[in-house]
């Protein structure tokens, strides 16, 4: 993510970075009580509820009664020590630091948002993880093809597509597995175009994904407005899939409903975080990729196959980049739903490049991003 | 932070396994520069022509009977694809005829009436194209110097929300108050550009990143600000209507639109040309962006370059929304910018980053945009289809190698311009 166009003293950078992350944990601290604490009037509680009502598999667990103004200042005083330390001392990990300064945030919003109240914590979590899959495979997506050194910001063309195609098989076929494979299959043949524009034709990759972008937004609306909207139930209406509580660890309290009750895609969706993780860091095809994405002409003396290998991953990551619409697009509204997509489309390479494009970085990105 | 070395474009590497490459025949240049984009859009209207045959059902009844009846099935899919090329051209210039006639009656009878009616289709067009070719102008300036502005739709926002403020908010006579509205606009959206400008010269943050945030940024600001502060008495978010002294003035009476904002984006196209090409400054630019290190190297300062460039192309997007908030909306509502910021990079694209062209770009764009509304009234056709062709166009444009392939022409040059860079490089 860095250039080297701004000529740096390496050791004054590393201060300049430490001094100006450390400030800014501190100013967040301080943001937190001035928005939140010093706005929550003493002596209110703030109930989170751990149980979701109605739900018989878990095993039921007491609500989380907190305080809460003294709750937001313990949270600042958090936010604000370990920024103290930053500055002073410096801490390697800064994705760490942040990720408590930012969980203080959102926790302490949190506190102020239902103080006097009570909040269903757990069920939202639930929803978070629902609304995160889709970007969190997407992002997966752009991770995969990005290690490849092909960017890929056509994914949002990619998804309608993939989307489009998976309600309507799935419709046809009756089958919502068959949606899920089509949906797959459609990502990968968008993919594979996109790469051989890239590779093949050398278009830069941005245009290449623009266009992707512009046509898969186009044709998937047109198909929309002349056929799926008005054949609406033989080929617009394919149900969703149902929540497969998984045995036994569906009954452990909180974690249970967040993760363990749910639809199969986000079950996939997890799997497929940690297969991507260990798969590229951990094999030889993933060490392949890496080293044809980080320095090609290397990759190449020493025998790997440079081209094929990123299509081989641009491909790959279409396969990913599917489906995921079939979740949200039914829940929400059983169309193909247009004006929202194009900004979730533009989250996603943004979203996967924040952490320095680790598989597993992702998904708590993106959890930041779809908490609140 | 730790350099990454990340991924490099696919183009970096390999010149030299590529095709021979042929030196510059002498035919005329002119020549060559339009063949390419002139086939691109040729062909994409020959794939849109496919898709709205294919998307008919007549064409598709006739074509159960092709081996009885072929006569049938072809007239079927001409009248389809005439029909609505047809219907798409009459909404985007009126009919010939009808201009001719009504200038004939102009004459008799003194009667402009049936004259303004007749050019309403065309001067609705050029009303379409004016944002356009001032928001394309800002990605291009961003593209000549290196950078990937994709966050020209929230300065677009952020440009035309500053306007509107100015232009309901301020009393003063005309002179003041129409030059302070657009002044307002260009600063909205300069500021906004300039962010992602600083923080790219200063930390070495991706251009692309930073200003999707800012897009996500304006989108809820303009939000919040439409349902609180800016909102006018009602019950939709609206900003209240501007003064009659910050509107843009209109050539004709009422029902056509077309306004002195369409002038002042040409002038404005001009004096970018002037800016770019002309001014030392403007060079400096183009250096860092065709090789960043080649220009620091000749000592000129990268990080200020980066910022001025961010700076102008979103100053010039915050002046399109200005545009169009003075010249043909008058007031700003929610999703006011969406669509301009992916249609400005297209433009910006297919123009290939100079001024001129993307005059015509956005030209062919707005058009395109303003006659499929009638296309789909009269043929039924959805107004997508519109997106499929401008997608396709922008992919042979991107690809001469795509076009070449297939009208098989030979490949005339070895230049070929860097637009953006990949994220590490």
């Amino acid at each position: 993510m860095t250039t080297n166009l701004v000529p740096k003293n390496a050791k004054s950078t590393n201060l300049r970075t430490r001094l100006a992350a450390g400030i800014l944990l501190l100013f967040t601290g301080l943001i937190i009580i001035l928005l939140f604490g010093v706005n929550t009037k003493p002596g209110l509680n703030t109930t989170f509820g751990l149980t979701p009502l109605g739900d018989k598999n878990v095993i039921p667990i007491p609500d989380l009664v907190l305080p809460a103004q003294p709750a937001i200042y313990v949270l600042a005083i958090v936010a604000i020590f370990v920024g103290g330390w930053q500055l002073a001392r410096g801490i390697k990990s800064t994705g760490l630091l942040a990720g408590v300064v930012a969980f203080c945030f959102v926790f302490a919003f949190l506190i102020w948002a239902a103080r006097d109240n009570s909040m269903d914590l757990v069920g939202m979590m639930n929803t978070s993880v629902v609304r995160a899959t889709p970007i969190a495979l997407a992002a997966l997506c752009g991770v995969i093809s990005e290690r490849a050194a092909v960017i890929n910001i056509g994914l949002e063309g990619i998804m309608l597509m993939s989307a489009m195609t998976s309600v309507m098989v799935a419709t046809l076929l009756h089958n919502l597995y068959a949606g899920l494979v089509a949906g797959m299959l459609t990502g990968m043949i968008i993919a594979g175009l996109h790469a051989i524009l890239v590779i093949y034709f050398k278009v830069d990759q941005i245009i290449s994904g623009v266009a992707v972008n512009i046509v898969g937004t186009g044709a998937s609306s047109f198909i929309s407005n002349r056929y799926m909207q008005i054949y609406t139930d033989q080929i617009n209406n394919s149900g969703i899939f149902p929540n497969i509580p998984i045995p036994l660890l569906a009954k452990i309290p909180i974690l249970g409903p967040v993760v363990f009750e749910n639809n199969v895609i986000v079950y996939i969706m997890l799997i497929l975080v940690a297969v991507t993780f260990v798969v590229l860091f951990y094999t030889r095809w993933g060490l392949r990729t890496r080293a044809v994405g980080e320095h090609p002409k290397a990759a190449d003396t020493l025998g790997v196959r440079v081209y094929m290998t990123r299509y081989v991953n641009v491909i790959l990551g279409g396969l990913v980049g599917w489906d995921r619409w079939r979740l949200l697009h039914h829940r929400v509204s059983r169309k193909i739903r247009q004006i929202d997509d194009s900004r979730q489309g533009l989250h996603r390479p943004g979203s996967h490049d924040f952490r320095q494009l680790e598989s597993r970085g992702s998904i708590g990105v993106i959890h930041d991003f779809w908490f609140c | 932070m730790e350099n990454v070395s990340l991924p490099k474009p696919a183009v970096s590497e390999n010149n030299q396994a590529g095709k021979p490459i042929e030196k510059k025949r002498n035919g005329s240049k002119l020549f060559q520069t339009l063949l390419v984009p002139v086939l691109a859009i040729l062909t994409g209207f020959i794939i849109g022509a496919i898709v709205i045959a294919l998307s008919n059902d007549a064409v598709i009844a006739s074509y159960r009977n092709i081996f009885r009846d072929p006569g049938a099935a072809l007239a079927a899919t001409w009248s389809a694809i005439s029909v609505a090329y047809g219907s798409l051209f009459y909404g985007s210039f009126g009919s010939v005829t009808e201009i001719f006639h009504s200038i004939q009656t102009y004459y008799s009878t003194g009667d402009s009436k049936a004259f303004l009616l007749a050019i309403y289709p065309f001067t609705e067009s050029l009303t379409t194209v004016t944002p356009y070719i001032l928001a394309g102008l800002a990605v291009a300036v961003g593209f000549k110097c290196g950078l990937f502005n994709i966050g020209a739709e929230g300065q677009f926002g952020i440009g035309a929300l500053c306007s509107a403020y100015v232009g309901y908010a301020m009393h003063a006579p005309w002179y003041i108050h129409l030059p302070l509205a657009l002044l307002a606009g260009a600063a909205g959206g300069a500021i906004w550009g300039a962010i992602p400008g600083l923080l790219k010269g200063l930390t070495g943050a991706h251009e692309v990143v930073t200003t999707i945030m800012m897009n996500y940024v304006s989108f809820r600001l303009s939000d919040w600000l439409l349902n609180g502060p800016m909102k006018a008495s009602g019950f939709r978010p609206l900003t209240p209507v501007i003064d009659n002294s910050a509107m843009l003035p209109q050539f004709f009476p009422d029902p056509l639109r077309l306004n002195w904002g369409f002038i002042i984006a040409l002038a404005i196209a001009f004096l970018v040309y002037w800016f770019l090409f002309k001014t030392p400054i403007g060079f400096e630019i183009r250096a860092v962006g065709a090789n960043p290190d080649g220009a620091r190297y000749a000592g000129m300062n990268i990080v200020k370059n980066f910022v001025l460039a961010m700076t102008i192309s979103g100053a010039l997007a915050g002046l399109a929304g200005a545009v169009q908030v003075l010249g043909v909306d008058h007031w700003v509502g929610q999703g006011f910018s969406s669509g301009y910021g992916f249609d400005s990079i297209a433009i910006a694209l297919l123009g290939q980053s100079h001024p001129l062209g993307v005059v015509l770009a956005a030209l062919l764009w707005g058009t395109l945009r303003s006659g499929a509304t009638n296309m789909q009234l009269t043929a039924g056709v959805p107004i997508e289809i519109i997106s499929i062709i401008q997608g396709l166009v922008i992919v042979f444009v991107a690809a001469p190698a795509v076009v070449r392939w297939i009208y098989r022409i030979r490949a005339i040059s070895t230049q070929t311009t860097v637009l953006t860079r990949g994220w590490g490089k």
